[in-house]
């Protein structure tokens, strides 16, 4: 009982409001929006449910993801997101950003323009399980799958191999991939958090079927409304590749900011 | 964070990797040494070897790729490309060259599959050791999807590769900054070659750029030159050729524009003067660029035979050789009417393999 007042404790200041959180089991309180430069937007829509759209990414490729919050027990929480993606504009976008009478023909074209991207959309489902620690912290763990339909006829020369991005599309070439990831959410100083995460993207049956993320986050919280992200993002990715090797593996390092704010 | 930031990572990645996204190269640094899986036993050479010179245009054959055959097409198929490389190697064997020359060949790129094609033909072949140098590697070129692309001079020998240097050559100097970042960085590839009986036997590769307008074609053809100098002044015999993109002094073509254009395109307009690749004459020189290797050293071809239709090595269609683009050179004696143009080999690349043997001393 000793332990279970500051979970609980904790999970009213950090969790059970979700605040500044996207990737823990909880959903925003409802009534809240927060966005950012990078992040979604998201939306409380109530108290167990919580909307949310990449806004950037919505004008080529329309996306919605839903997370209800199922079950609170003891001091585990128990979510369910599910994201619909129609990602086919933005592929045939990718094949010619400039467009054909603008420069040179598919300037800057990450897709080569002689295949047809058919329709498609991706479901992404994750069931994401929460539990406050001490010290103001929460782990979350989750584990999904997401599928996608349409892509039969997608030539399976047209991916993009790039990091974060192969292994992300890559459920349109397989038709199925799996995801599981661990985060740890925490609080340093009043106003300070942090955010230390890992993915595994596992696509079994495809070249480059792995990718292993990880992230590292630090979240200045100048008011309830308004929060600076600065970190780090390391990629360990297997591509493919041909003879004599099926696939080969690269990192990368990329640096994170992002801009976030909200309104209740 | 799902299939939503895909777009976002590719804006990241591109400002922010920390991996160069293109690869740079040193004045002069080692190239790849490969060995083949299986070696098979390199006998001593007898008097002569014979040595050839092939642009294998990545393992495509006559395949329509967008840059330079009129074609709407970036990527292959791996059935594509094996079946290309098939070819290419059948066409070794039976030719059986002791040392081989090669430019445009590719090795993890997008375009041809990720085969390595330098592994492949070792593996494929009675050759047994080969030499890589790049001219052209980045993890994406974000121009019409080719993305991932490594492509480069090579040199396949029977016996071992005891060194390999890749000597840079000047990047183009008529191209805008963000083209230039993307574009080919091409390079002499030094090579000295351990063969039975031989002392410091060298063999130098090229292949010097083809689209330039300016004068960037004579800094690489005076580099070539120079690096043979240098062989011939300090006492070592050479074997040396590649794809020069030049014409031989006195042809009588030099303007190939007509010839190559496009469906759609127009040349010798006010709009459009000439075709990149296809006009020989852009600066005072460029007709007789080849001049100080023929007067230095001795060719596969002689001159005279050189500007002849039997021994036009390159054609933009699938019709008929057209031009000599492709030389070898040496200083050491070639082998009297030695030196063959395979023009059998239309289907198999946009350029026909040289063959010649050379005496050894």
């Amino acid at each position: 009982m000793k332990k279970l007042i500051p979970a609980l404790l904790i999970s009213v200041i950090l969790g059970q409001q979700g605040l500044w959180q996207p990737g823990t089991a909880y959903t925003l309180p409802e009534g809240r929006w927060e966005y950012g430069l990078f992040q979604p937007v998201r939306w409380g829509q109530s108290e167990n449910r919580e909307i949310s759209f990449y806004k950037l990414s919505s004008l080529l490729m329309p996306n919605l993801t839903l997370k209800q919050l199922w079950m609170k027990k003891g001091a585990w929480i128990i979510s369910s997101s599910h994201g619909l993606y129609y990602p086919t504009p933005l592929l045939k976008k990718l094949q010619s950003p400039l467009g054909m009478d603008i420069g040179e023909p598919n300037k800057f074209a990450l897709i080569s323009p002689e295949f047809d991207i058919p329709q498609m959309v991706a479901l992404w489902n994750m069931v994401i399980i929460s539990k406050p620690l001490d010290n103001e912290q929460v782990f979350t763990g989750k584990a999904g799958i997401a599928i996608a339909m349409g892509g039969n006829d997608l030539a399976e020369e047209s991916t993009i191999d790039l990091p974060l991005v192969y292994h992300r599309l890559a459920v349109l070439y397989n038709g199925w991939l799996l995801r599981f990831g661990a985060d740890m959410n925490g609080r340093m100083r009043k106003n300070v958090t942090f955010l230390v995460d890992a993915d595994l993207f596992l696509i079994p049956g495809m070249k480059g079927n792995m990718a292993f993320e990880h992230k590292g986050l630090l979240n200045w919280e100048r008011s309830p409304r308004f929060q600076i992200s600065m970190g780090y993002k390391m990629i360990y990715g297997v591509y493919p590749d041909g003879y004599p090797n099926e696939n080969i593996s690269r990192m990368h390092i990329l640096p994170l900011l992002d801009l976030q704010w909200a309104r209740d | 964070m799902r299939l939503g930031k895909p777009f976002l990572y590719i804006l990241a990645f591109f400002i922010f990797s920390c991996d160069p996204i293109v690869t740079t190269f040193d004045d002069v640094e080692d190239a790849e040494l490969y060995k083949a899986k299986n070696v098979t036993t390199s006998s001593t050479p007898g008097a002569t070897i014979k040595i050839m010179t092939w642009n294998i245009r990545y393992g495509i054959g006559r395949l329509p790729f967008f840059g330079d055959s009129c074609g709407e097409r970036s990527i292959f198929t791996e059935r594509e490309v094996m079946d290309a490389l098939d070819s290419l190697a059948n066409k070794i064997n039976e030719l059986d060259p002791d040392i081989i020359i090669m430019q445009e060949v590719d090795r993890e790129s997008k375009r041809s599959a990720y085969i390595d094609q330098v592994q492949w033909l070792l593996d494929h072949t009675d050759l047994n050791y080969g030499a890589y140098a790049s001219m052209w590697q980045a993890q994406v070129i974000p121009s019409d999807g080719i993305g991932r692309i490594d492509v480069g001079n090579v040199v396949l020998s029977k016996w071992d590769i005891e060194s390999a240097e890749r000597i840079r050559l000047p990047l183009r100097g008529d191209q805008d900054a963000l083209t230039l970042m993307f574009y080919l960085r091409r390079n002499v590839l030094k090579t000295k070659i351990t063969i039975p009986g031989q002392d410091d036997f060298y063999v130098v590769n090229t292949h010097s750029t083809a689209f330039a307008t300016d004068d960037t074609k004579q800094k690489h053809i005076d580099k070539f030159v120079e690096t043979l100098d240098e062989l011939y002044e300090g006492g070592y015999n050479f074997i040396s050729g590649g794809d020069l993109n030049s014409i031989p002094p006195g042809a009588d073509t030099y303007d190939y524009c007509i010839a190559d254009a496009c469906p759609g395109e127009e040349y010798h307009t006010e709009a459009d003067d000439h075709k990149e690749g296809s006009y020989f004459n852009n600066f005072p020189n460029e007709r007789t660029l080849l001049e100080p290797l023929y007067n230095a050293y001795n060719p596969a071809v002689p001159l005279h035979a050189a500007i002849t239709a039997e021994h036009m090595t390159h054609t933009a269609s699938d019709n008929s050789w057209d031009r000599k683009l492709d030389y070898l050179f040496t200083n050491l004696n070639i082998v009297e009417n030695s030196g063959q143009t395979h023009q059998n080999t239309l289907m198999l690349s946009d350029h026909a393999p040289i063959t010649a043997r050379v005496t050894l001393p």
